[in-house]
């Protein structure tokens, strides 16, 4: 229920993005959500949608890149990611480990066709 | 066609906001604390029995969200410190805006504790900064 929220977040970054290219079209906005980022990518895809819709950028299309859980190896330092909560490390077995990344909701990139 | 780099968080607003109030209960000293939880935990319940603990006169308040009622407000008002209700009108979880603007004609440096009852969820992440030093997370594991 706050996906709607994000996307129009999205879309602001997109329509201040869109400013320094005068006369091309936007095309492709990319994000990155992270598993733990709490953020339906179906949800997002469609209150996306929803807010182009009947806008100039009716036709740009959302792209999100879905990025795992990852812990890092309190013994051998190896980052890997985490799959059906199995903390422990894949390479040494120790079970001590700590997240290090997977809360992430980034703008990656916008793609634009220029004229 | 070309590919533009963004590179930056999607709420980055929301931690603007949070960093500056974060830095504005640094400045006047005032500890700051989110509490976190599911519906029915125990939030309320344990504001009450903290400022059933205070004396009068006590540089302590509470900012309460919710998503449409303002019980926990009154709930919490009984004990005679400042209380403000937040209400989101639908949106699950509290941001750094609305805290924002729940202080705006407040005093805030004549605090020393802020507590910030977030909205109670089951489903949605209350993860957003809202300036707090710290989150408390309350769990009901009867």
């Amino acid at each position: 229920m706050h996906e709607l929220g994000i996307a129009s977040s999205v879309l602001e970054a997109v329509r201040a993005e869109a400013q320094q290219h005068p006369g091309a079209r936007v095309l492709r906005v990319g994000v990155r959500v992270g598993e733990l980022a709490g953020v339906d990518p179906e949800a997002l895809t469609f209150c996306f949608e929803s807010l182009v819709k009947g806008t100039e950028f009716e036709f740009l299309a959302l792209v999100v890149e879905s990025t795992p859980r990852r812990h890092r190896c309190s013994q051998c330092d190896r980052t890997f990611a985490v799959v059906d909560y199995k903390l422990a490390c894949p390479d040494c077995g120790e079970t001590v480990t700590r997240c290090v990344g997977g809360d992430e909701l980034e703008l990656s990139y916008l793609e634009v066709e220029t004229p | 066609m070309s590919r533009v780099p963004l590179e930056r968080k999607i709420l980055s607003e929301n931690d603007r906001i949070a960093a500056e109030l974060r830095a504005r209960f640094q400045q006047h000293g005032i500890l700051c604390l989110n509490l976190i939880s599911s519906p029915g935990a125990g939030k309320t319940t344990l504001l009450e029995r903290t400022l059933e603990g205070f004396v009068p006169g006590e540089r302590v308040a509470v900012l309460t969200g919710d998503i449409q009622t303002d019980n926990d407000a009154t709930r919490l008002a009984r004990f005679g410190f400042p209380v403000r209700q937040i209400t989101t009108g639908g949106t699950c979880h509290l941001d750094a805006r609305m805290v924002d603007r729940a202080l705006a004609d407040w005093h805030v440096q004549d605090l020393n504790l802020l507590f910030i009852e977030n909205v109670g969820n089951l489903v949605c992440p209350a993860s957003d900064d809202l300036g707090e030093a710290a989150k408390i997370v309350i769990l009901s594991v009867a």
